[in-house]
């Protein structure tokens, strides 16, 4: 009588527990469609193929945005350039060269604080150094250069993982063969590794597109008469658009719909590039099963 | 043969080098926050820029440089982000480790994962757009831009971390563990919530603290939803502002090199400093967390 | 008795503060199989990687005494593992073909030496797969991904793999511990063969394995070297009572 009652207690409690639980998955998910549901439905109308192919027109109350997928394109590559290889490189040094030892261990602490430095002190920095120290101006290549430096935590993190996963035997095997370390990473690990350290530098990549804080005044402009045409030009971006056409904008509530355009335009960018890392990974992960 | 030797060594000094650039980089952000942010106090000392509560730069007669204010703001969405996103976060890590059927799982994971890339200007955006508009109707204030709506928009940010980090935390606990307390006859949520959960807490504390990180520092969100008044906050129910929202505010509209344009840089170490002590407790935790089981 | 080729004199192998090995003195003998056998954990394939200095690999360790392979102390400070490497091949535990074609991982050691005459090395190729007794099997599929060979197979193919650089010494841990019985018997026919060009050490765990391929047996325990012997000795009046104990199967 006594343990029933106990064991139906534990039941209901069970019940309540669990419940709770998916109640919270729920959330996220409904939190998740709200967004999308918001944004789809009112950027629907604007959507066309003159929205994502034209330059603003009459003041950015009218016409297209395409300075600002342009802009953020052109920054997203700067940003590649510089994060890809040093992150690759730092990631390659700490899982086949580094030994155990302070100096690595400092090194991975700095990864991790860098990965926690606020988006906006990057911003400062890239004010102090790419603008102000090394002259470089407001530019697409300043906004790029400090996106990368944001941006290389990720991508040794990711890169990292992507080689832990390459079997120690490969290395074994190849080093047992006579072949230098170097040969070894190059022709027995990298190509193995390079798939996965893709994915996770494209999920980086996506990220640093969608941000704003770093870009304010390293080289975003609110407004510019046409396309940049080098990489010292200030540029439109995505992301700035969005803020700009949301809160400075002098008519706020008339060009809401281009502001819902814009900020579906991003987040279908953003959402494209994540899609294609984990449709990737998966296919990775298959290719490694068999 | 000495040409191959020569290479490989060179080879690897320049991995070595590229290692300790990482170090370089950040002794970097340090060094020329500290080199900008050290001219403010020629002007402004040291005791009124930690303890004013009065932020007046572009003031002629009386400029204030106190940012007690705004780091109390920064908190105070902080704190509020946590309240919202700790449990949610920690229950669908739960969820996710052991509630959820695989393939609900193999579902659910990308959810979270395209939550947390969404862009945060966006969230800011939708925070001018909805989640404003609905607290000012809720609440009969006048534009709903206030610290509520940027604590609500901060826990959509915190929230991927969280559930990531947890759930990361809950599946590293040995599965003997599990097994031992079922054995007993523990119930399956007794054994999550005594055991797991239990045994998986450092691991769930660093990675709310990682999600405080990033709330701390998130700046377009709270830029574009709290309102943005200068003023020390009274309630949730005003507007705030932040640090990271003074800086993207202000540093657009300063001239260079002025005491304001330093003092903002100031404001940028302080939230450097913040983050980063923020991160190595964290990081502490999680080693500690880490040695328990391996 | 054919002369040593391996000379190890007084040789301790630490990890961290633990010694795993403990002062051994050992000499081998060329164009012989050796069979290193012991409980596990007892320092024989930690002695083995010695021998080609895979041990480097794992952090936090060190060693003391020499070893001489060729009359050269091999942890000298002027030696290039490198080179060492190529003149001592290895055959691991499990079969470690890399995710090439066959025929790419068996000109992997030739490649990676910077041998570019396609001709030689499809010479090579062919007889180091003939030596492995592979070549038979595969002849007609060079192309085709190393890992769709059976267990057997891949553990031969990382024999012609070792085999193609042609190495003075051939280490083999456990190479059969992951192979079926009649993959095994394959392998231990190979072994027999392959003795008449090189030297074999190999490291296992099976004793009637020892008793059947190698020519001196070495008994090792908790990082000691109990006994060495001709194998037909050592299996039939071993001198020390513990070595009797664990080949009549008391322990291990």
């Amino acid at each position: 009588m006594n343990l029933s009652k106990r064991s139906q207690k534990k039941f209901f409690e069970q019940f309540f527990g669990f419940g709770f639980l998916r109640l919270c998955m729920l959330a996220i998910i409904v939190i998740l469609v709200i967004i999308f549901y918001d944004i789809i439905s009112k950027s629907w109308g604007v959507i066309s193929w003159e929205f994502l192919t034209q330059l603003p027109r009459k003041g950015m109350t009218e016409g297209g945005i395409l300075p600002t997928i342009v802009g953020t394109v052109l920054v997203t590559i700067i940003t590649a350039v510089l994060s890809v290889p040093l992150g690759m490189g730092c990631a390659i040094y700490l899982n086949e060269y580094a030994k155990v030892n302070k100096l690595t261990r400092l090194i991975r602490i700095s990864i991790r604080n860098l990965s926690g430095v606020p988006s906006i002190v990057y911003g400062l920095f890239g004010v102090a150094l790419f603008v102000e120290m090394m002259h470089l101006g407001t530019c697409i290549l300043s906004s790029g250069l400090t996106l990368g430096l944001m941006t290389l935590p990720w991508t040794i993190t990711a890169s990292e993982e992507a080689l832990k996963g390459v079997p120690m035997s490969y290395r074994e095997g190849s080093l047992a063969l006579g072949a230098t370390q170097w040969q070894t990473i190059r022709t027995n690990v990298l190509p193995y590794a390079i798939p996965g350290m893709l994915t996770g530098t494209i999920l980086g990549l996506a990220r640093a597109a969608g941000e704003t804080a770093p870009i304010l005044f390293t080289g975003a402009a609110f407004s510019l008469p046409g396309l940049p045409k080098s990489l010292f030009d200030q540029f439109m971006a995505m992301p700035y658009h969005l803020y700009i056409m949301s809160t400075q904008h002098h008519a706020i509530v008339k060009v809401r719909p281009i502001a819902y355009g814009t900020a579906l335009v991003l987040v279908s960018i953003v959402f494209l590039m994540n899609l294609s890392a984990i449709i990737l990974r998966y296919h990775l992960r298959k290719a490694r099963q068999e | 043969m000495n040409a191959a030797r020569f290479k490989e060594k060179f080879v690897q000094r320049a991995f070595l080098f590229n290692g300790i650039l990482v170090i370089m980089i950040l002794a970097g952000i340090f060094l020329l926050l500290v080199i900008n942010a050290l001219p403010t106090f020629k002007d402004v000392s040291l005791k009124e820029f930690l303890t004013g509560t009065n932020w007046n730069p572009s003031s002629d007669y009386n400029p204030a440089y106190g940012i007690v204010s705004m780091v109390v703001s920064t908190f105070m969405v902080t704190i509020g982000s946590l309240v919202i996103a700790v449990p949610i976060g920690i229950g669908t890590a739960a969820y996710l480790s052991d509630v959820a059927h695989p393939k609900v799982r193999e579902i659910a994971k990308p959810v979270v994962e395209i939550l947390a890339g969404i862009p945060s200007v966006v969230i800011g955006f939708l925070g001018i757009v909805m989640v404003g508009p609905f607290i000012a109707k809720l609440t009969g204030t006048y534009s709903g831009l206030n610290a509520l709506n940027g604590s609500i928009l901060l826990a959509v940010m915190a929230l991927p971390t969280i559930v990531s980090l947890s759930e990361d935390a809950l599946a590293n606990v040995p599965k003997s563990f599990q097994e031992a307390s079922l054995a007993l006859g523990a119930s399956h949520w007794q054994t999550l919530v005594r055991v797991k959960l239990a045994a998986a807490s450092s691991g769930i504390i660093a990675a709310c603290m990682l999600g405080m990180g990033r709330a701390i520092g998130e700046t377009m969100t709270v830029l574009m939803a709290t309102g943005n008044a200068p003023a020390f906050p009274s309630g949730f129910l005003n507007s705030v502002r932040p640090m990271t929202s003074t800086i993207a505010i202000e540093l657009g509209e300063v001239p260079y090199y002025t005491t304001h344009y330093h003092a903002l840089f100031a404001i940028g170490l302080v939230l450097f400093l913040i983050t980063f002590v923020i991160n190595m407790i964290a990081d502490i935790v999680l080693h500690r967390y880490e040695r328990n089981f391996r | 008795m054919n002369s040593k080729i391996v000379s190890i004199k007084d040789f301790s192998f630490y990890y961290g503060q633990n010694k795993c090995l403990k002062n051994i003195s050992l000499d081998i003998a060329a164009r012989e199989v050796t069979s290193i056998i012991g409980p596990s954990g007892c320092g024989k394939s930690t002695l083995l990687r010695c021998f080609n200095r895979m041990n480097d690999l794992i952090p936090n360790t060190r060693v003391e005494g020499t070893i001489h392979i060729d009359e050269k102390n091999i942890y000298a400070a002027d030696v290039d593992v490198v080179d060492l490497r190529r003149k001592v091949g290895m055959v691991f535990q499990r079969p470690n073909p890399f995710p090439k074609s066959i025929f790419e991982n068996v000109a992997y050691g030739l490649r990676i030496n910077g041998v570019k005459n396609k001709e030689f090395i499809a010479d090579k190729i062919e007889k180091g797969l003939i030596n492995a007794g592979l070549w038979n099997e595969v002849k007609d599929r060079l192309r085709d991904n190393a890992l769709r060979l059976s267990g057997g197979q891949q553990q031969r193919l990382c024999v012609a793999r070792a085999l193609a650089i042609e190495p003075e010494v051939v280490l083999m841990d456990e190479p059969a511990s992951a192979l079926d019985p009649i993959a095994t018997a394959k392998l231990e026919e190979l072994i027999v063969e392959l003795k008449k060009k090189y030297t074999i050490v190999i490291v296992t765990h099976n004793m009637q394995q020892a008793a059947r391929i190698s020519d001196i047996t070495v008994f090792l325990m908790q990082g000691e070297l109990i006994e060495r012997g001709k194998t037909s000795e050592i299996f039939t009046r071993p001198s020390k009572k513990i070595t009797e104990e664990y080949i009549t199967g008391r322990f291990g």
